[in-house]
């Protein structure tokens, strides 16, 4: 496949088609020319100027929309255009339709409410936030998570991660010449996270990060085998006392690690 | 037991007052949440219950997960990386009569048509550590640094510094667009306290004002008020006229500064992000390919 356009058209936001459409192109040697985004589509109006211009060049149409009109007028045109076209979601608001016996809500104005979604994933950014990287450690027993880990494994963009997703995450650094907060003891082991990562891996971060900061890597502890080796071994040490989960997180993207936490927390 | 065949075939059923959502994924379980999280929206997140099953690895546990959907008639919603996974789920649900929504596989499908070859279920290719995915994590790391005024020599490398007063929620935004790759900074807009001179040296293109109605500032105020213990009414915090002074105070300091500004009231974070993420794109492209954008 050389090129492909995504079009993207959605009652609201776009995001779950985004997500779905990202997930399933990853999964193909494709390059995106780019992604084309139709948001808060309330009616048929807009779709024959959309499919014109998804004719033009090889594109997907993927669709999340409420409105069964809009929807299969979409999918009639596309189909006459000859565009691949997938009405994601479509289908199973039906079926919940039927069983529900009530109908959908129709986007736009859904999303807009300021409910106790909207608050509590505020809430949990401002907490992340808040204790980042130590600080705060009175609000720990606040925490869904608390994650910890030595320098340079990625507590804070996990914790900020798993904060958009409405979960208040805390992250505190395993320093050799500090000990951790006493009230850590407080927080049930089944919210505490520990990151370990390879010590290779860890190496070559903290000789980045050494350069970034315009520092020679060999001038410190910092990044040496012998240090981080050590540090490494103590901070496992100290999460198993602490019946902590731990995470390997040696080549893995946040997203992948944040996603069994989540799946974790989620299932509680 | 009614098959999903009958249902769809119009036989009569009654109107259930709760449906069962099961949710079952793999690696995919973020992309499930969303696809979950879409629905009982536009339900207005009542009369579905929803019960997780993330990070499935086994046949096993899948079919006891399955068993137990289909004992308590439950809805399944999937999202499979494993194209085995994905058939063992359809083909269960089928023969078991569990009504089910296979979420991954018309993208999926679709996108192996026009490639004339198969996915390649790889979840290393899900979450590449790229480029891109390492100046998300520096654009986190900048956000939290630039967080509330914080470290304001460093606003000036900021992609967007967002403006407004207390409780217009611009923390979360900033997060928001963090993880979407963009530095951006935030300052509080304090009557009595004068904002960073650094702020006045940002070319206005780049910074976003954010106002919220009184009424709206009240409501959240007080909310916040409450929830830390306090009692709202006796202080400034939430009185309106003070609400009035601050946001007069910060209308001023936006129009000095000449910057666009987003009403936020009743309006979503991702919705304020994605206009932003929009400003920023036709800010480097000037010809915008953002559709249907009001």
């Amino acid at each position: 496949m050389e090129t492909l356009t995504l079009y993207i058209v959605s009652d609201s936001t776009g995001e779950t088609a985004e997500y779905v459409a990202l997930a399933a192109i990853s999964q193909f040697d494709t390059d995106f020319s780019k992604i084309v985004r139709y948001r808060y589509v309330e009616g048929p109006g807009k779709i024959d100027e959309i499919v014109s211009r998804a004719a033009d060049v090889p594109s997907l149409i993927v669709c999340t929309l409420v409105d069964k009109h809009t929807r299969s007028a979409l999918a009639e045109k596309s189909a006459a255009a000859g565009i691949p076209f997938v009405d994601l979601l479509g289908p199973m608001v039906d079926a919940l339709e039927m069983r529900l016996g009530r109908k959908p809500l129709q986007a736009p104005g859904l999303l807009r409410k300021l409910d106790e979604d909207y608050f509590r994933k505020i809430k949990a950014v401002e907490f992340a936030i808040q204790c980042d990287d130590g600080r705060s450690t009175e609000s720990l027993p606040d925490a869904d998570l608390v994650i910890l880990g030595v320098s340079r494994t990625g507590k804070t963009p996990l914790s900020m991660y798993i904060a958009n997703k409405g979960f208040k995450a805390a992250n505190i650094p395993l320093i050799p010449e500090v000990d951790p907060p006493e009230i850590i003891k407080k927080v049930p082991s089944s919210k505490i996270v520990g990151l370990i990562i390879s010590a290779e891996r860890l190496i070559q971060i903290r000789q980045e990060r050494l350069r970034l900061l315009g520092l020679e890597p060999a001038a410190s502890a910092y990044a040496t085998k012998e240090r981080v080796e050590r540090e490494l071994l103590a901070a496992t040490d100290y999460l198993k006392s602490l019946g902590a989960r731990i995470y390997d997180v040696t080549d893995r993207a946040v997203e992948e690690t944040a996603q069994e936490i989540l799946d974790f927390l989620r299932a509680r | 037991m009614v098959t999903f065949g009958e249902r769809w075939n119009g036989r009569s059923f009654p109107d259930e007052e709760n449906v069962d959502l099961y949710v079952l994924s793999d690696c995919l379980s973020d992309v499930a949440e969303a696809c979950a999280s879409w629905i009982t929206r536009r339900f207005d997140k009542t009369g579905i219950e929803i019960t997780r099953f993330g990070s499935l690895s086994g046949e096993d546990k899948i079919l006891e997960v399955l068993d137990e959907a289909s004992r308590s008639d439950a809805v399944v919603l999937h999202c499979f990386l494993s194209g085995e996974f994905r058939r063992l789920v359809n083909e269960t649900c089928l023969r078991r009569g569990i009504d089910r929504y296979d979420a991954f596989s018309p993208v999926l499908t679709t996108l192996e048509q026009t490639a004339g070859k198969g996915a390649k279920e790889d979840r290393g290719l899900l979450h590449p550590m790229d480029n891109e995915y390492f100046r998300r994590v520096r654009a986190v790391e900048y956000t939290i640094a630039a967080d509330d005024g914080g470290n304001p020599s460093i606003l000036k490398e900021a992609d967007v510094v967002i403006v407004g007063i207390s409780r217009t929620g611009k923390s979360p935004l900033c997060m928001y667009l963090a993880h979407r790759g963009v530095m951006a900074a935030n300052v509080p807009l304090v009557p009595g306290i004068e904002p960073p001179p650094q702020l006045f040296r940002i070319p206005p293109s780049r910074i976003v004002g954010l106002i919220r109605s009184p009424g709206s500032l009240g409501e959240i105020r007080t909310r916040r008020m409450s929830m830390m213990g306090l009692a709202p009414e006796e202080s400034n915090y939430v009185r309106s006229e003070e609400i009035l002074r601050e946001i007069e105070y910060a209308s001023g300091i936006m129009e000095h500064l000449g910057i666009v500004v987003f009403d936020v009231t009743k309006r979503a974070i991702e919705e304020t992000a994605h206009e932003i993420l929009a400003l920023l794109a036709g800010a480097k492209e000037r010809h915008s390919f953002h559709g249907g954008a009001k």
